[in-house]
């Protein structure tokens, strides 16, 4: 600057931006003497005051049944100031604190599920005078904490009964009787059903032929189904009746 | 006295006249007298043990496929030979849990489901039953038989679940002596019953328990050797009627066996003891039979031959070398 007046001058000098916002100011004071320059020195720093911050954290709400944000600032001399996390819509959550300390922070911020820290991030902010300081967190991967599983297989694939049968003779004279006894081993719990070429005859564990059977050769069959129908057997004897 | 003679061998029809023919060897003859009982008897050969009929598929599981999924399209997946599975899990999650077992076809045969949730640093443990895979399978079922031995043959069969409903199996007879019943059905066990019959009489049949499987065919074939001949009824009205027989053969040559004589049988149809009737000469191989030796009724013919003071086993009108082989019977009124 040229012609000033000799003498004391306190000097400020303001910094803006593009859009006029002031990002800067500083303050020097020189002595100006006739026919003389003198040179100055003036430290721009950005203007104290306070400023707001706003962060918009966003996740897969398909992912995080339980989720909780635990957001922090803390300052340069290591004192944290508690911020409040505000869920708006699923899976998006709102940080916003208006009356903050103009300066630099370390921003932490977690999402939690269920208790247990499956995302985070940390990041420098710098708060401005009068300004708003934004961001926004967008969290689709996450750290699940694992846990372990042992399974048992129990194979229960309903196998055939293995019904034998005691009593049988491979002959015997017409007007004699032949009682035939079924049984499944272990599995007690079943019904049996007696055929006699093909036809049924009845029910129950025992079947006896009937006296009147006449000469020839037999097919006897028994089905054997337990009570809950989830199994079944059959076997069969063939036996003659003789004339004689 | 009329006198019906009905005597020509393999060339008269059925219907015409009634031949009892002997054209084997009669000491050879299949039809032994001990197992000549009324309208014959059912042989199957199927003298078998315990059994069920089960599926083609083979239920033994070579690997479990063990799938978690947890709700939201993301699924893990298992695989092992084991019947223990341990895995580790990403946490604060419930999965659904679905249990597969292949065979060694990479078939599936068994199922099962479970649900766990997943904690931080903890082990959880549970057991899962794994069933036989639902879904639907085949039931194809042969019959074969001998079709001499039948003159109409139909077969009836269904299969019965647990709930005592039957599905008819609609056998269709393909040929001769075979028959084929086939039918779709839900996995699980069923009791098979089946019946051959001639005429509408049964002359043979079964019961067993059918194992069906998922996606599988269960298909067995039976064979009745012999079967309970209804036989068919030869009316008569005459006085007298004739019966004829051949001479036994020798089974090499063919040429006619040499014998002292023949003995002729006679029974109640519907009985099983033979009565001797008659005896006739080396070279008489014919019997007219009068109402002097029984009276009227339905009857069952039999003869055998003497040799060297032997006698052959019976060769009854049930046999299957008699003409018609199904089997015949004499109404006469």
């Amino acid at each position: 600057m040229s012609y000033l007046d000799a003498g004391e001058w306190i000097i400020t000098v303001d910094a803006f931006n593009a859009s006029g916002t002031r990002i800067a100011t500083g303050t020097n004071s020189v002595n100006v003497t006739a026919g003389s320059t003198a040179q100055l020195h003036i430290l721009l720093l950005p203007p104290a005051g306070t400023g707001s911050l706003q962060v918009d954290v966003f996740w897969d709400d398909s992912v995080i049944a339980n989720p909780v944000i635990e957001p922090q600032l803390i300052t340069s001399s290591g004192s944290s100031l508690a911020l409040t996390a505000n869920q708006v819509a699923a899976g998006h959550s709102e940080i916003s604190e208006s009356t903050l300390s103009t300066g630099y922070y370390t921003f932490s911020l977690q999402l939690l599920d269920a208790g247990e820290v499956v995302a985070g991030a940390v990041e420098a902010v710098r708060v401005l005078d009068g300004e708003l300081t934004s961001g926004q967190y967008t969290f689709n991967e996450f750290n699940m904490p694992d846990g372990d599983v042992d399974i048992t297989i129990d194979p229960d694939l309903q196998e055939p009964l293995t019904i034998t049968l005691s009593g049988t003779v491979d002959s015997y004279v017409h007007g004699s009787t032949m009682t035939v006894t079924a049984d499944a081993g272990s599995v007690t719990d079943v019904n049996y059903t007696w055929y006699l070429n093909g036809v049924s005859q009845g029910t129950g564990s025992s079947y006896t032929t009937a006296s009147t059977l006449a000469p020839g050769q037999y097919r006897l069959d028994v089905v054997g189904f337990t009570t809950d129908g989830s199994q079944a057997g059959s076997t069969t004897h063939t036996f003659t009746v003789t004339e004689s | 006295m009329k006198n019906k003679k009905i005597n020509v061998p393999s060339r008269v029809q059925i219907g015409v006249g009634v031949i009892l023919t002997i054209m084997i060897l009669l000491s050879a003859c299949s039809n032994p007298i001990g197992n000549s009982a009324e309208q014959g008897q059912v042989t199957l050969h199927l003298d078998v043990g315990s059994r069920t009929l089960v599926s083609d598929i083979s239920t033994e599981i070579s690997l479990y496929r063990v799938t978690f999924s947890d709700g939201s399209g993301s699924e893990v997946v298992v695989d092992s030979q084991n019947t223990t599975i341990q895995t580790s899990l990403p946490a604060l999650k419930t999965y659904d849990i679905l249990v597969e077992g292949f065979n060694s076809s990479s078939q599936l045969v068994a199922t099962g489901v479970g649900s766990v949730t997943i904690e931080s640093g903890q082990t959880h443990s549970l057991a899962i039953i794994v069933t036989a895979a639902d879904g639907s399978g085949t039931a194809r079922i042969e019959i074969q038989w001998n079709s001499v031995q039948t003159q109409s043959a139909s077969v009836e069969g269904y299969l019965k679940n647990t709930q005592n409903q039957t599905i008819p199996m609609n056998f269709s007879v393909t040929s001769d002596g075979q028959a084929v019943g086939e039918v779709q059905v839900d996995d699980g066990f069923y009791t098979l019953e089946a019946q051959l019959l001639d005429g509408g009489t049964v002359v043979a049949g079964f019961a067993e328990a059918v194992q069906i499987s998922a996606g599988g065919t269960t298909q067995h074939v039976f064979s009745f050797d012999t079967v309970n001949k209804p036989g068919e009824a030869i009316a008569v009205t005459s006085d007298s009627f004739t019966v004829v027989w051949n001479p036994p053969e020798d089974p090499d040559t063919g040429n006619p066996l040499a014998v002292d004589g023949y003995r002729f049988y006679y029974r109640e149809h519907g009985t099983y003891q033979w009565t001797h009737l008659a005896d006739t000469g080396a070279t008489v191989t014919e019997y007219t039979v009068t109402t002097a030796d029984i009276p009227y009724g339905e009857y069952d013919f039999a003869v055998s031959s003497v040799s060297s003071g032997e006698e052959s086993e019976l060769h009854t009108s049930y046999d299957d070398t008699a003409v018609p082989s199904y089997g015949w019977y004499i109404d006469w009124n």
